[in-house]
Protein backbone atom coordinates (compact mmCIF):
# COMPACT_ATOMS: atom_id res chain seq x y z
CA UNK A 1 0.00 0.00 0.00
CA UNK A 2 1.27 3.22 -1.49
CA UNK A 3 1.59 6.35 1.30
CA UNK A 4 -1.10 8.00 -0.21
CA UNK A 5 -3.43 5.03 -0.17
CA UNK A 6 -2.76 4.66 3.31
CA UNK A 7 -3.42 8.55 3.73
CA UNK A 8 -6.63 8.21 1.69
CA UNK A 9 -7.70 5.44 4.10
CA UNK A 10 -7.10 6.37 7.48
CA UNK A 11 -8.92 9.98 6.85
CA UNK A 12 -11.94 7.95 5.47
CA UNK A 13 -12.16 6.26 8.49
CA UNK A 14 -11.39 9.54 10.61
CA UNK A 15 -14.29 11.16 8.86
CA UNK A 16 -16.38 8.69 10.39
CA UNK A 17 -15.15 8.49 14.06
CA UNK A 18 -15.05 12.19 13.61
CA UNK A 19 -19.16 12.40 13.07
CA UNK A 20 -19.89 9.83 15.65
CA UNK A 21 -18.15 12.07 17.74
CA UNK A 22 -19.43 15.22 16.46
CA UNK A 23 -23.50 13.54 17.14
CA UNK A 24 -22.02 12.16 20.75
CA UNK A 25 -21.71 15.91 21.01
CA UNK A 26 -24.94 17.31 20.28
CA UNK A 27 -26.69 14.17 22.78
CA UNK A 28 -23.86 15.77 25.19
CA UNK A 29 -25.18 19.52 24.55
CA UNK A 30 -28.56 18.10 25.33
CA UNK A 31 -27.96 15.64 28.58
CA UNK A 32 -26.24 18.72 29.45
CA UNK A 33 -28.70 21.49 28.88
CA UNK A 34 -31.86 19.87 29.56
CA UNK A 35 -31.14 16.92 31.82
CA UNK A 36 -28.68 17.32 34.02
CA UNK A 37 -29.90 20.07 37.02
CA UNK A 38 -28.57 23.15 37.61
CA UNK A 39 -26.39 23.41 40.96
CA UNK A 40 -27.99 25.42 43.29
CA UNK A 41 -25.15 27.65 44.54
CA UNK A 42 -23.22 28.50 41.00
CA UNK A 43 -25.99 28.30 39.12
CA UNK A 44 -26.33 27.49 35.54
CA UNK A 45 -22.71 28.80 34.71
CA UNK A 46 -21.74 25.27 36.34
CA UNK A 47 -22.77 23.34 33.42
CA UNK A 48 -19.62 24.86 31.86
CA UNK A 49 -17.99 22.27 33.66
CA UNK A 50 -19.22 19.60 31.42
CA UNK A 51 -16.90 20.97 28.45
CA UNK A 52 -14.44 23.02 29.99
CA UNK A 53 -13.14 19.56 32.10
CA UNK A 54 -13.79 17.07 29.08
CA UNK A 55 -11.42 19.22 26.99
CA UNK A 56 -8.84 19.90 29.69
CA UNK A 57 -8.76 15.94 29.64
CA UNK A 58 -8.63 15.59 25.86
CA UNK A 59 -6.05 18.27 26.03
CA UNK A 60 -3.43 17.20 28.20
CA UNK A 61 -4.15 13.40 27.07
CA UNK A 62 -3.04 15.02 23.51
CA UNK A 63 0.10 16.21 24.94
CA UNK A 64 1.32 13.20 26.76
CA UNK A 65 0.41 11.29 23.52
CA UNK A 66 3.09 13.86 21.81
CA UNK A 67 5.47 13.63 24.77
CA UNK A 68 5.53 9.85 24.68
CA UNK A 69 5.96 9.50 20.97
CA UNK A 70 8.60 11.91 20.53
CA UNK A 71 10.69 9.85 22.85
CA UNK A 72 9.57 6.65 20.13
CA UNK A 73 10.91 8.84 17.20
CA UNK A 74 13.98 9.72 19.23
CA UNK A 75 14.57 6.24 19.24
CA UNK A 76 13.17 4.38 16.40
CA UNK A 77 13.69 7.75 14.13
CA UNK A 78 10.51 6.56 12.20
CA UNK A 79 9.08 9.49 10.38
CA UNK A 80 5.00 8.20 10.61
CA UNK A 81 5.46 8.38 14.42
CA UNK A 82 6.53 12.36 14.15
CA UNK A 83 3.71 12.66 11.94
CA UNK A 84 1.42 10.94 14.86
CA UNK A 85 3.22 13.26 17.32
CA UNK A 86 2.39 16.35 15.41
CA UNK A 87 -1.04 15.30 14.46
CA UNK A 88 -1.55 15.34 18.12
CA UNK A 89 0.31 18.01 18.99
CA UNK A 90 -2.05 20.55 16.75
CA UNK A 91 -5.52 18.12 18.15
CA UNK A 92 -4.48 19.14 21.88
CA UNK A 93 -3.80 22.76 21.38
CA UNK A 94 -7.40 22.96 19.72
CA UNK A 95 -8.90 21.57 22.65
CA UNK A 96 -6.68 23.97 24.76
CA UNK A 97 -7.84 26.37 23.07
CA UNK A 98 -11.40 25.61 24.43
CA UNK A 99 -10.04 24.92 27.79
CA UNK A 100 -8.46 28.24 28.02
CA UNK A 101 -11.54 30.03 26.78
CA UNK A 102 -14.55 28.14 28.63
CA UNK A 103 -12.22 28.30 32.11
CA UNK A 104 -12.47 32.20 32.18
CA UNK A 105 -15.98 32.00 30.82
CA UNK A 106 -16.96 30.10 33.73
CA UNK A 107 -14.59 32.05 36.36
CA UNK A 108 -16.25 35.14 35.55
CA UNK A 109 -19.45 34.48 37.46
CA UNK A 110 -18.18 32.36 40.12
CA UNK A 111 -14.73 33.90 41.13
CA UNK A 112 -15.79 37.52 39.73
CA UNK A 113 -12.69 37.76 37.77
CA UNK A 114 -12.11 36.53 33.92
CA UNK A 115 -8.29 35.20 35.37
CA UNK A 116 -5.67 35.40 38.13
CA UNK A 117 -1.92 34.63 37.60
CA UNK A 118 -2.28 31.27 40.00
CA UNK A 119 0.03 28.36 39.54
CA UNK A 120 -2.95 25.98 37.73
CA UNK A 121 -3.84 28.35 35.03
CA UNK A 122 -0.28 30.16 34.51
CA UNK A 123 1.37 26.85 33.79
CA UNK A 124 -1.42 26.12 31.68
CA UNK A 125 -1.45 29.06 29.43
CA UNK A 126 2.44 28.13 29.56
CA UNK A 127 2.07 24.57 28.18
CA UNK A 128 -0.47 26.45 25.46
CA UNK A 129 2.41 28.65 24.49
CA UNK A 130 4.83 26.08 24.29
CA UNK A 131 2.93 24.08 21.79
CA UNK A 132 2.24 27.22 19.71
CA UNK A 133 5.75 27.18 19.11
CA UNK A 134 5.94 23.53 18.69
CA UNK A 135 3.44 24.04 15.84
CA UNK A 136 5.66 27.39 14.67
CA UNK A 137 8.79 25.48 14.58
CA UNK A 138 7.56 22.40 12.71
CA UNK A 139 5.96 25.31 10.00
CA UNK A 140 9.70 27.06 10.35
CA UNK A 141 12.05 23.50 9.65
CA UNK A 142 11.94 22.24 6.08
CA UNK A 143 14.26 19.22 6.63
CA UNK A 144 12.58 16.59 8.20
CA UNK A 145 14.87 15.36 10.57
CA UNK A 146 15.76 18.12 12.07
CA UNK A 147 11.92 18.73 12.34
CA UNK A 148 11.42 16.01 13.80
CA UNK A 149 14.35 16.27 16.25
CA UNK A 150 14.02 19.87 17.73
CA UNK A 151 9.96 19.41 18.10
CA UNK A 152 10.38 16.52 19.94
CA UNK A 153 12.50 17.77 22.09
CA UNK A 154 9.83 20.52 23.26
CA UNK A 155 7.20 17.67 22.79
CA UNK A 156 9.15 15.67 25.52
CA UNK A 157 9.62 18.79 27.91
CA UNK A 158 5.68 19.24 27.58
CA UNK A 159 5.36 15.90 28.95
CA UNK A 160 6.72 16.94 32.08
CA UNK A 161 4.40 19.44 32.28
CA UNK A 162 1.60 17.50 32.51
CA UNK A 163 1.84 15.62 35.87
CA UNK A 164 3.20 19.50 37.31
CA UNK A 165 0.06 20.84 36.50
CA UNK A 166 -2.25 18.22 37.64
CA UNK A 167 -0.19 18.33 41.31
CA UNK A 168 -0.47 22.82 40.90
CA UNK A 169 -3.89 22.48 42.75
CA UNK A 170 -2.11 20.58 45.91
CA UNK A 171 1.02 22.46 45.86
CA UNK A 172 0.23 26.19 45.37
CA UNK A 173 -2.54 28.66 46.64
CA UNK A 174 -5.41 28.82 44.13
CA UNK A 175 -8.53 29.44 43.42
CA UNK A 176 -8.87 26.88 40.81
CA UNK A 177 -11.03 24.26 42.11
CA UNK A 178 -9.09 20.37 43.32
CA UNK A 179 -10.18 17.05 40.78
CA UNK A 180 -13.44 15.93 41.85
CA UNK A 181 -12.57 12.44 39.77
CA UNK A 182 -8.95 11.56 39.28
CA UNK A 183 -7.86 11.63 43.21
CA UNK A 184 -7.23 9.16 45.49
CA UNK A 185 -10.95 8.73 47.21
CA UNK A 186 -14.23 8.47 45.33
CA UNK A 187 -15.67 11.05 42.62
CA UNK A 188 -17.50 13.90 44.73
CA UNK A 189 -20.69 14.24 42.00
CA UNK A 190 -23.97 13.29 42.54
CA UNK A 191 -24.80 10.60 40.22
CA UNK A 192 -26.57 12.96 37.41
CA UNK A 193 -24.02 15.35 37.18
CA UNK A 194 -21.14 12.77 36.92
CA UNK A 195 -22.95 10.27 34.27
CA UNK A 196 -23.33 13.79 31.95
CA UNK A 197 -19.30 14.27 32.86
CA UNK A 198 -18.52 11.14 31.97
CA UNK A 199 -20.74 10.80 28.91
CA UNK A 200 -18.84 14.16 27.89
CA UNK A 201 -15.54 12.83 28.83
CA UNK A 202 -16.11 9.77 26.59
CA UNK A 203 -17.09 11.79 23.62
CA UNK A 204 -13.95 13.95 23.64
CA UNK A 205 -11.99 11.19 23.75
CA UNK A 206 -13.52 9.68 20.27
CA UNK A 207 -12.79 13.37 18.98
CA UNK A 208 -9.45 13.54 19.45
CA UNK A 209 -8.93 9.75 18.11
CA UNK A 210 -11.03 10.99 15.21
CA UNK A 211 -8.96 14.78 14.54
CA UNK A 212 -5.90 12.59 15.25
CA UNK A 213 -6.65 10.58 12.31
CA UNK A 214 -7.68 13.37 10.14
CA UNK A 215 -4.91 15.04 10.88
CA UNK A 216 -2.35 12.27 10.69
CA UNK A 217 -4.13 11.36 7.06
CA UNK A 218 -3.70 15.44 6.24
CA UNK A 219 0.19 14.35 7.05
CA UNK A 220 0.66 11.19 4.61
CA UNK A 221 -0.74 12.76 2.46
CA UNK A 222 1.67 15.53 2.18
CA UNK A 223 4.35 13.59 2.33
CA UNK A 224 3.31 11.27 -0.28
CA UNK A 225 2.64 14.63 -2.21
CA UNK A 226 6.57 15.59 -1.77
CA UNK A 227 7.58 12.29 -2.59
CA UNK A 228 5.62 12.60 -5.82
CA UNK A 229 7.48 16.18 -6.41
CA UNK A 230 10.86 14.90 -5.91
CA UNK A 231 9.85 11.39 -8.27
CA UNK A 232 8.96 14.40 -11.03
CA UNK A 233 11.85 16.55 -10.50
CA UNK B 1 -32.49 30.58 44.43
CA UNK B 2 -29.54 29.82 41.97
CA UNK B 3 -27.82 33.36 40.58
CA UNK B 4 -28.75 33.91 36.65
CA UNK B 5 -25.57 33.16 35.12
CA UNK B 6 -26.69 31.21 32.02
CA UNK B 7 -25.73 34.00 29.57
CA UNK B 8 -22.36 32.92 30.21
CA UNK B 9 -23.34 29.09 29.91
CA UNK B 10 -24.54 29.55 26.67
CA UNK B 11 -21.52 31.68 25.42
CA UNK B 12 -19.12 29.00 26.41
CA UNK B 13 -21.64 26.23 24.73
CA UNK B 14 -21.70 28.30 21.45
CA UNK B 15 -17.55 28.85 21.40
CA UNK B 16 -17.09 24.91 21.99
CA UNK B 17 -18.97 23.94 19.62
CA UNK B 18 -17.68 27.03 16.71
CA UNK B 19 -14.01 25.44 17.58
CA UNK B 20 -15.23 22.12 17.33
CA UNK B 21 -16.89 22.16 14.21
CA UNK B 22 -14.42 24.92 12.41
CA UNK B 23 -11.51 22.85 13.51
CA UNK B 24 -13.16 19.78 11.60
CA UNK B 25 -14.02 21.55 8.77
CA UNK B 26 -10.25 23.28 8.38
CA UNK B 27 -9.34 19.80 8.63
CA UNK B 28 -11.45 18.25 5.81
CA UNK B 29 -10.71 21.09 3.48
CA UNK B 30 -6.78 20.77 3.84
CA UNK B 31 -7.16 17.23 3.04
CA UNK B 32 -9.22 18.31 -0.08
CA UNK B 33 -6.42 20.95 -0.55
CA UNK B 34 -3.39 18.49 -0.62
CA UNK B 35 -5.51 16.01 -2.75
CA UNK B 36 -6.04 18.41 -5.49
CA UNK B 37 -2.66 19.27 -5.76
CA UNK B 38 -1.59 15.38 -5.90
CA UNK B 39 -0.40 15.01 -9.53
CA UNK B 40 -2.17 11.33 -9.83
CA UNK B 41 -5.80 11.17 -8.72
CA UNK B 42 -7.04 7.84 -6.01
CA UNK B 43 -10.29 6.51 -6.53
CA UNK B 44 -10.50 6.23 -2.72
CA UNK B 45 -10.36 9.58 -1.81
CA UNK B 46 -12.26 10.42 1.01
CA UNK B 47 -13.23 13.98 0.47
CA UNK B 48 -12.30 14.12 -3.37
CA UNK B 49 -11.21 17.35 -4.78
CA UNK B 50 -13.50 19.03 -7.51
CA UNK B 51 -12.23 17.96 -11.31
CA UNK B 52 -11.08 20.69 -13.46
CA UNK B 53 -14.22 22.25 -15.42
CA UNK B 54 -13.67 21.77 -18.94
CA UNK B 55 -12.17 24.70 -20.90
CA UNK B 56 -14.58 27.39 -22.12
CA UNK B 57 -15.11 27.48 -26.41
CA UNK B 58 -13.34 30.79 -28.02
CA UNK B 59 -15.17 33.04 -28.36
CA UNK B 60 -16.68 33.88 -31.96
CA UNK B 61 -14.56 36.28 -33.83
CA UNK B 62 -16.71 39.48 -34.65
CA UNK B 63 -15.06 40.81 -37.50
CA UNK B 64 -17.34 40.21 -40.52
CA UNK B 65 -15.66 37.73 -42.93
Amino acid sequence: MTLRERGDRIARVGAVVTAAALLGLVGVYVRALVYTPVEAAQGAAQKIFYVHVPSAWACLMAFVVTGLLSILYLWLKDRRIDLAAAASAEVGLAFATIMLTTGPIWGKPIWGTWWTWDARLTSTLFLFLLFVGYIVLRGVLTDPGVRGRFSAVIGIMALFLVPFIHLTVYLFRTLHPAPIILKPSRPSLPGDMLATLLLSVGVFTVLYLGFVMLRYALGLLREAREEELADAS
Amino acid sequence: MPPENAGFMVAAYVIVAVIVVGYAVSLMLRIRAVRRRTLTPSSSAPFPAPTAAPPAPLPRDPRPR
